[in-house]
């Protein structure tokens, strides 16, 4: 790859990743050829990035990542399906590993082997390591691990009776204390919750049907039975009867809000097809009726740096012409961001990262071996395309407040150095304009594309192709409090920084979403871990 | 033998052999000290238990002296820290005084130091002594708990609002339980450790509950003054904690019927 010069690091996806392929994807021969990992080598490969080299949470990733990793040392967990602050069973941290934590940065990484998640197991059961009072060293797990899943008992219907007796629950309970009324989250002791380690810890809004330990009613129930470890939740067992605590189940998922689908588990390695479409070009406008037809693929998305409020879903569509492939993105975004010029503005952006080898690199922007191709579309760009965004854009009347009797600047003379459209800087020296003239792309005033084409080989390392590489057209429409966005390229391409498509086999290939509104930007946003694209024949 | 080992046991419940320590009553207490058991056996069954080699007292026999000291701050005492609750005003006092860093301006003594004589006898669960941690006014009655190992302790709530009780305890089973209004959960602690209760509704709730096998030990009163009868004769080390000063400890020799001063200076760290 392209030696990486310049340290821009726009987007950081974080996450926790293995860098072997799909099972599928793996050939016979290189299956015959891998030896079997140590639990602590599959761990270094697949969590050391978040959860540290020692698993005490302090990976280079941790730092981007809110709530933070968990630190395996002090054998805390959060999911559980044993009594409140008891360690897990190894099945708990089995479909921790395997589902991931939905809402969270925790990835499924269910395309590892079974047996291999069970190594990991092992490993992180001997990470639990304290000092007693007399300082002696004693293994957690051996300890006091032998625990078992707490008893949950027979279910309630959900009828509406059962709902109004779970909301007396909920009020008894002073649920909403910390949940809201509505809960939503925004309970008078919400703003002051900390975590284990003092960081601010929202509780989760149930509107959203997002929950870490999964969606299911019997999933509901165990968290409120075993409490959340290392967070304010607690356990209510020993103050709710069974049929209380099913009742209390069903009022719970009463308050997700219609139309909601509840995220079972994180997305790893679905299967999108790039369909085939007989026609001479594709276009850059997100409603051209070409997508009308189109099957897409709806992936739930995870929060690098929780929220309450937050982009919950990605819906993808793919297609090509045998020439051309487009990407037409789409999810909820109740309000438009579209620059950047006020320190506290960020705009709406999107991005799909490419696997440039097989098997992938890490799921955090790849690795040195395994690089990756980054497209970025980012609104304010867009804007800047059509109408050069100026401070003025923002505070319309803001010379006056210095210079009342101010004339010159109106009426607004467009050939006035900084009213002209972006794609008249060339008039300008770029000896003056410094940061073009030392070739930082940030600064570059040529730009045609709204999309940016960047490499990434991990943390740290994205960086902008040369002018003349930036090959990756696109088009955002934001309508009826949504976005379309449309990326498109040629399938072909001689760049070998350059993710290239065609049908036979599948490329790895992620997501990721930032909402403006909510403060998105760099690492704070929401991703998906790696996914499959197919290219129809 | 292992630490694991010795303690798996305790766990499954199986009966402590050594010797039972008499009548403790600790209800809500500072300056608890108290009679314990001089047997050499509880000692020798104790020995190696917890304790390095190092740390083993010498036994010296005689009916035991006392230990006695003030533990001080160090430097300008810090002005006690004042909560006004900002919500559940009905069943949170008006204004709340932090019990975290109590040092007494004229005195410069520390309230709530917990001190103990390492190996001075056999602290143990008589199953007659009960122990109790109450959240009234929403703050945690008394602020520092001790107990034997394998106590059970209430964990009660008089006030008429949602408390939970997080614990952090890491070698015995950490809990956070949710306890409604005017009712209790009961809690059992198998090994000696400092095992910091916290409620997450009222943030500023804090208290300890602390684990000990030692028998001889006492929590500080406003003064900062402790007193600890009953200690068999014999040299030991003694050790001073502060939740937020930290720990110090020193070597005292005992004497038969006499009055050993072992007083401590906690700086802030």
């Amino acid at each position: 790859m392209r030696k990486i010069s310049v340290g821009l690091c726009l987007l950081l996806i974080v996450s926790c990743t293995n860098n072997q392929s799909s099972q599928q994807g793996t050939t016979p021969q290189k299956t015959a050829e891998k030896v079997a990992k140590t639990g602590k080598e599959l761990f270094a490969t697949n969590c050391a990035v978040c959860h540290g080299n020692e698993g005490k949470g302090d990976g280079l990733g941790a730092t981007y990542l809110f709530p933070k990793p968990r630190d395996f040392t002090k054998g805390m967990y959060k999911v559980r399906t044993t009594s409140t602050g008891e360690l897990p069973t190894d099945s708990d941290i089995f479909n921790a590993i395997s589902h991931g934590m939905p809402g969270s940065a925790m990835p499924s990484f269910a395309d590892l082997p079974e047996s291999d998640r069970r190594e990991i197991i092992s490993y992180l059961k001997t990470l639990a390591v304290v000092q007693t009072e007399d300082g002696e060293k004693v293994n957690l797990f051996e300890l006091r691990g032998n625990v078992q899943p707490i008893q949950v008992g027979t279910a309630t219907s959900a009828t509406a009776e059962n709902i109004a007796k779970g909301k007396a629950v909920y009020q008894k309970m002073e649920c909403l204390k910390c949940h809201g009324e509505l809960g939503k989250g925004d309970g008078a002791s919400a703003p002051e919750l900390k975590d284990e380690w003092g960081y601010p810890i929202p509780p989760n809004n149930f509107t959203r049907g997002i929950y870490k330990g999964g969606a299911t009613a019997k999933d509901v129930y165990l968290r409120f039975s075993t409490g959340m470890n290392g967070t304010p939740m607690p356990s209510f067992a020993e103050q709710l009867t069974n049929e209380e605590r099913w009742n209390l189940v069903h009022y719970v998922q009463s308050l997700q809000m219609t139309g909601r689908q509840p995220i079972a588990q994180q997305a790893n390695g679905q299967l999108i097809t790039a369909y085939k479409k007989n026609v001479l070009t594709l276009s850059t406008n997100p409603q051209d009726s070409i997508w009308n037809n189109v099957k897409g693929v709806t992936f739930p998305l995870m929060h690098l740096w929780q929220k309450k409020e937050a982009t919950d879903f990605v819906k993808v569509k793919t297609i090509h012409n045998g020439d051309t492939i487009a990407f037409l993105l789409e999810w909820e975004d109740l309000k438009v961001n579209a620059n950047m010029l006020r320190p506290q503005d960020y705009p709406d952006a999107a991005a799909i990262m490419f696997a440039l080898t097989t098997p992938s690199g890490h799921f955090t922007m790849g690795t040195k071996e395994g690089p990756t191709n980054i497209w970025q579309w980012r609104f304010d760009r867009q804007m800047d395309l059509a109408k050069y965004v100026d401070i003025e854009t923002i505070y319309p009347g803001m010379v006056a407040d210095d210079y009342q009797l101010e004339t010159t600047h109106y009426p607004k003379k467009v050939e006035k150095a900084g009213h002209l459209p972006i794609t008249s800087a060339p008039l300008h020296n770029p000896t003056y304009l410094s940061g073009w003239g030392a070739g930082n792309p940030m600064s570059n005033p040529v730009r045609t594309t709204p999309v940016e084409d960047l490499n990434a080989e991990g943390f740290g390392t994205l960086t902008a192709q040369p002018q003349q590489g930036q090959n990756v057209q696109g088009r955002g429409i934001w309508n009826s409090g949504g976005w379309k966005v449309v990326f498109i390229r040629k399938m072909k391409s001689e760049d070998a920084n350059d993710r290239t498509f065609s049908s036979g086999s599948e490329i790895p290939l992620a997501f990721a979403i930032w909402d403006g509104e909510n403060g998105d930007r760099d690492g704070q946003k929401a991703v998906t871990y790696w996914q499959k694209l197919a290219v129809e024949r | 033998m292992r630490f694991v080992e010795k303690y798996a046991g305790a766990i499954s419940g199986s009966l402590m052999t050594s010797a039972i320590v008499g009548g403790l009553v600790l209800v809500a207490g500072f300056a608890c000290g108290k009679s314990a058991s001089d047997q050499p056996s509880a000692v020798t069954n104790n020995k190696g238990l917890e304790q390095k080699a190092q740390d083993t007292p010498v036994m010296m026999g005689g009916s035991g002296g006392t230990v006695s000291g003030t533990v001080k701050f160090d430097g300008t005492p810090p002005a006690p820290k004042k909560i006004t609750p900002d919500k559940d005003q009905s069943a949170c006092a008006h204004e709340i005084v932090s019990d975290s860093l109590l040092v007494d301006a004229d005195s410069k003594g520390i309230k709530w130091a917990f001190v103990e004589v390492v190996n001075s006898g056999n602290f143990a669960d008589d199953g007659k002594t009960s122990y109790a941690l109450d959240q009234k006014g929403c703050t945690f009655l008394p602020h520092i708990l001790v107990v034997p190992p394998k106590a059970a302790v209430e964990l009660h709530n008089s006030d008429g609002v949602l408390h939970n009780v997080k614990s952090s305890s890491m070698l015995n089973s950490a809990f956070n339980e949710g306890i409604p209004a005017n009712s209790k959960v009961s809690k059992k602690f198998m090994m000696p450790e400092k095992i910091k209760v916290s409620c997450d509704v009222h943030s500023w709730m804090g208290a300890y509950i602390i684990v000990t096998k030692n028998a001889g030990f006492a929590v500080t009163d406003e003064k900062g003054n402790f007193e600890i009868k009953d200690v068999p004769v014999g040299k030991y080390k003694i050790k001073v904690w502060h939740e937020v000063l930290g720990t110090q400890e020193k070597d005292i020799e005992v004497k038969d019927n006499e009055k050993t001063d072992a007083s401590f200076q906690l700086k802030e760290k």
